[in-house]
């Protein structure tokens, strides 16, 4: 095996036994539960640290104290998740957390201290009680570090810069993946018995989010065209505190440390909309409010409301909110401990993904899934904060170790047919010499801009259908577009390009959902049908690929010990 | 939007071209609009085939550092209006001290390779019993490392480092202040692992001082300081008893090993 950050020779003929796309925390998570006789790789269209797991802020849940209990985290999840969640998967991913946070522990995260040193937990929105561990608001980062350098000293063989375009299949199982090595430009297919996707999250199709520029869909769009069915996608989460302009996140962490929401009145709206749990309810509930407060005109000019965080003190929000500290001063000119920051929602997250069950295991033979891109389902309707880095390490966990059972189970895998590996490289050369046709950013822009105007916090089916419109006839104009860069080395354009092909499936299936279900549960609110109705929908939609869009199933909700409540806070 | 800024940025595709050559694009810029958001307005807008890193947009992911104005910083964290000003434009040439491969893309290999040689991971894997390694850690230790674990292997400071300029074995400051982390962190056993790297004539010594790392680093990492430190605990392992390795170059790895 080779060292982290070393790029091996690959050629067709090297086979793997798990190869992971995406070097996230659930992705290495994974790499790192594979048995060790095995052969494993990691591919990702970054380095490993770049994956947008480092961004997380405010924490990781787990029930720690002896006052505390996962089944209480367990009830808050489902609850947040407005019932959809699969209480068995959100039951598993609750008993299971302690483990994993002392696993990190004991593997060297710098989780936040309390004054007996022992680690340090905080409220979080829509947890009765105060179990997120932290590392400051760099949570994600701290448990990121430590988990990639526990897979440098294991020395878990990376392919650093080498984005994934298709999933093989063969025999009905999985065979490998193509991928081009970003630094040469070379088409590579790679062989292997088991394929774990672990590629984030699809922020790229709003124009308002908080996720980063690879955001892209890449493993939801490549598992959808190979014929895995994708759950949940309607469901999108708004973060409710992003910062205008590029919509940096900042952290729920800062709600749980007691800041306040004002409207330009200078009132603390959320008393009439959570009268409980105030500015800690769950995020669908806060962005709402946030939004009506906005369209109502008692938010300020530009679109947002303040978050306030003066009362907590100078000495708290620089160490233990230190970097959203750092980002209101160096994105707005905003010292927090001075002046509330002007805040405003932006898409977060998507509860949707790549349908699984608790191993990780999707309908396709070989394929598995972990962290964002996957739907166990744990989040349902609405994530609560701190439970994204829990999945990641959880799930990422069960799906190394449910892919190395089957290695062991399955046998050889079949060989890369040779047209999969023909029909991309035909399409690639006519991109390259095609260069200069229209060019697929305009597509993108305006890709971003009808998910962000049409099918975000609040949703109605005159909006959603013209959204469906808009999207077709950008598929329509995709078809026809192209790149401006021909050459091999570093063509970022032409990834882009795939990439917006991505982006545009995911959208169908966001909108296909969103209209679909004549309803209002979690995040997915519509105007038209603004209550829940479990009769009809307490079920997940499943979509499938068509050549003429998304093709919808259904699936039952698995309920054990708690029956849906009407949802106050 | 707001007022156009001229960019001045270094091209180069070994494909294609003899040598770097520089383009210039006017960008339209509004007030607060960092550099990053006008080279995806040139890469979206006037130009697709700009080569560039970028993910996070926000300064954790540590993708986006070059040079702007002279100076190494993250395009996502300098706000164009705070660096327009000294040359009336902005200036975009790709990071120092690393091989130069396209537009402003560097070959990013060695810093990883040095980042790895110092066996940056907290020794050994698993306690060899509950007691040993206590999950408590007081709020002074975690301070002190908390800030140094901030580093998003950015390589601003590999750039800024004039001995890393001059010397391409030296580790340099980011794969130093990492073994900072490590070898001060009271629950590490790792230190005769790192001795051997850290001490030899590539290592801590090899620092001079220059508190460029310090003075570039965009997470305020007090590198120097943590490497000053690095070098007192080496001098009290020397007089411990640990074989003085500082006459002993590290071996060059084989290019075998990193070549695609």
């Amino acid at each position: 095996m080779t060292n982290t950050g070393k790029i091996p020779k690959v050629d067709q003929t090297t086979r793997y036994d798990v190869l992971v796309v995406g070097a996230g925390l659930a992705g290495l998570r994974a790499a790192l539960a594979v048995d060790p006789q095995l052969s494993c790789v990691v591919l990702s269209k970054v380095y490993p640290v770049r994956s947008h797991s480092v961004a997380a802020q405010g924490g990781i849940n787990a029930a720690l104290d002896a006052e505390d209990q996962w089944q209480h985290h367990a009830f808050d999840t489902i609850k947040g998740s407005d019932y959809l969640a699969d209480q068995d998967a959100a039951e598993f991913m609750c008993e299971d957390a302690q483990r994993a946070v002392y696993e990190m522990e004991h593997w060297g995260t710098l989780f936040s201290r309390r004054p007996d040193g022992r680690i340090a937990q905080r409220s979080f929105g829509g947890q009765g009680y105060p179990r997120a561990c932290y590392a400051a608001d760099k949570t994600g980062r701290a448990l990121y570090q430590t988990l990639f350098e526990r897979a440098v000293a294991r020395r878990i063989a990376v392919f650093e810069e080498f984005f994934v375009l298709s999933l093989v299949v063969a025999e009905r199982r999985v065979a490998g993946v193509l991928a081009i090595e970003i630094a040469s430009g070379r088409l590579i297919a790679i062989p292997a018995r088991a394929v774990i996707f672990a590629t984030g999250g699809a922020g790229m199709m709003y124009a308002r989010t908080t996720n980063p520029y690879i955001a892209t869909g890449d493993g939801l769009a490549i598992a959808y065209r190979a014929g895995v069915p994708l759950k949940d996608m309607e469901f999108v989460q708004f973060h409710p505190t992003t910062l205008p302009g590029m919509n940096v996140l900042i952290t729920e962490g800062a709600r749980g440390e007691g800041a306040y929401l004002l409207n330009a009145e200078h009132d603390r709206f959320m008393g009439r909309y959570a009268p409980k749990l105030m500015e800690v309810a769950p995020r669908d509930i806060v962005s709402r409010a946030i939004e009506t407060e906005i369209l109502e005109g008692r938010g300020f000019a530009d679109a947002y409301v303040h978050l306030d965080l003066r009362h907590l003190g100078d000495d708290l929000i620089r160490h233990r909110l230190s970097e959203i500290y750092d980002f209101a001063i160096t994105y707005r000119g905003i010292n927090p401990v001075r002046d509330p920051v002007p805040v405003q929602p932006g898409q977060h997250y998507i509860m949707g993904g790549i349908a699984t069950g608790i191993e990780g295991q999707t309908e396709l033979a070989g394929l598995y899934a972990a962290g964002e891109c996957a739907a166990v389902s744990v989040h349902g309707a609405n994530r609560l904060g701190a439970n994204s880095l829990l999945d990641t390490l959880v799930f990422g966990r069960q799906a190394g170790l449910a892919a190395s059972r089957f290695c062991r189970e399955a046998g050889q895998g079949p060989p890369i047919p040779e047209q999969h590996w023909q029909g991309w490289a035909d399409r690639l050369a006519d991109l390259r010499s095609h260069a200069g046709r229209d060019h697929y950013a305009p597509i993108r822009r305006q890709l971003r801009a009808t998910m962000t105007d049409s099918v975000g916090t609040f949703r109605d089916a005159k909006h959603l259908a013209a959204a469906r419109a808009t999207l077709r006839a950008l598929r329509d104009a995709y078809a026809h577009a192209g790149v401006t860069d021909s050459g091999t080395v570093f063509n970022y354009d032409l990834l882009a390009f795939v990439e917006t092909g991505f982006l545009l499936d995911v959208a169908a299936t966001v909108v296909e959902g969103a209209l679909l279900r004549e309803e209002s549960r979690g995040a997915h609110w519509r105007r038209d049908y603004p209550a829940r109705d479990d009769e009809k929908f307490l079920k997940h939609f499943l979509f499938t690929w068509s050549a003429e869009g998304p093709v919808v199933g259904e699936a039952p909700v698995v309920v054990t010990h708690y029956q849906p409540k009407p949802r106050t806070y | 939007m707001g007022s156009d800024v001229l960019f001045q940025v270094m091209r180069y595709d070994p494909r294609r071209d003899v040598e770097p050559y520089w383009a210039e694009y006017p960008v339209a810029v509004d007030d607060g609009d960092t550099v990053l958001m006008g080279l995806m307005r040139i890469r979206e807008d006037i130009d697709g085939s700009l080569a560039f890193r970028a993910s996070c947009r926000s300064g954790i992911c540590g993708s986006d550092g070059m040079v702007i104005n002279g100076r190494s910083r993250l395009a996502c964290k300098t706000q164009v209006a705070a660096v327009v000003s000294d040359r009336g434009r902005v200036v975009l040439e790709p990071l120092r001290n690393l091989r130069y491969v396209k537009d402003l893309v560097v070959d990013q290999t060695p810093f990883w390779q040095k980042f790895r040689r110092v066996e940056p991971y907290l020794m050994p894997e698993e306690p060899r019993s509950a007691a040993e390694r206590p999950m408590v850690l007081p709020q002074a230790e975690f301070d002190r490392l908390s800030k140094a674990s901030d580093c998003i292997f950015c390589e601003i400071c590999y750039s800024e480092c004039p001995i890393n300029g001059v010397d391409r074995g030296f580790l340099g400051p980011q794969a130093l202040i990492k073994a900072f982390r490590f070898e001060f962190d009271p629950r590490d056993d790792g230190a005769a692992a790192r001795y051997a790297p850290l001490s030899n004539v590539e290592g801590a010594w090899r620092c001079r001082t220059t508190f460029n790392c310090t003075d570039s680093c965009p997470k305020g990492i007090p590198i120097t300081e943590g490497i000053q430190r690095l070098k007192r605990k080496l001098v009290g392992e020397l007089l411990s008893g640990m074989q003085p390795a500082y006459r002993t170059p590290m071996p060059v790895e084989s290019p075998e090993e990193t070549s695609s």
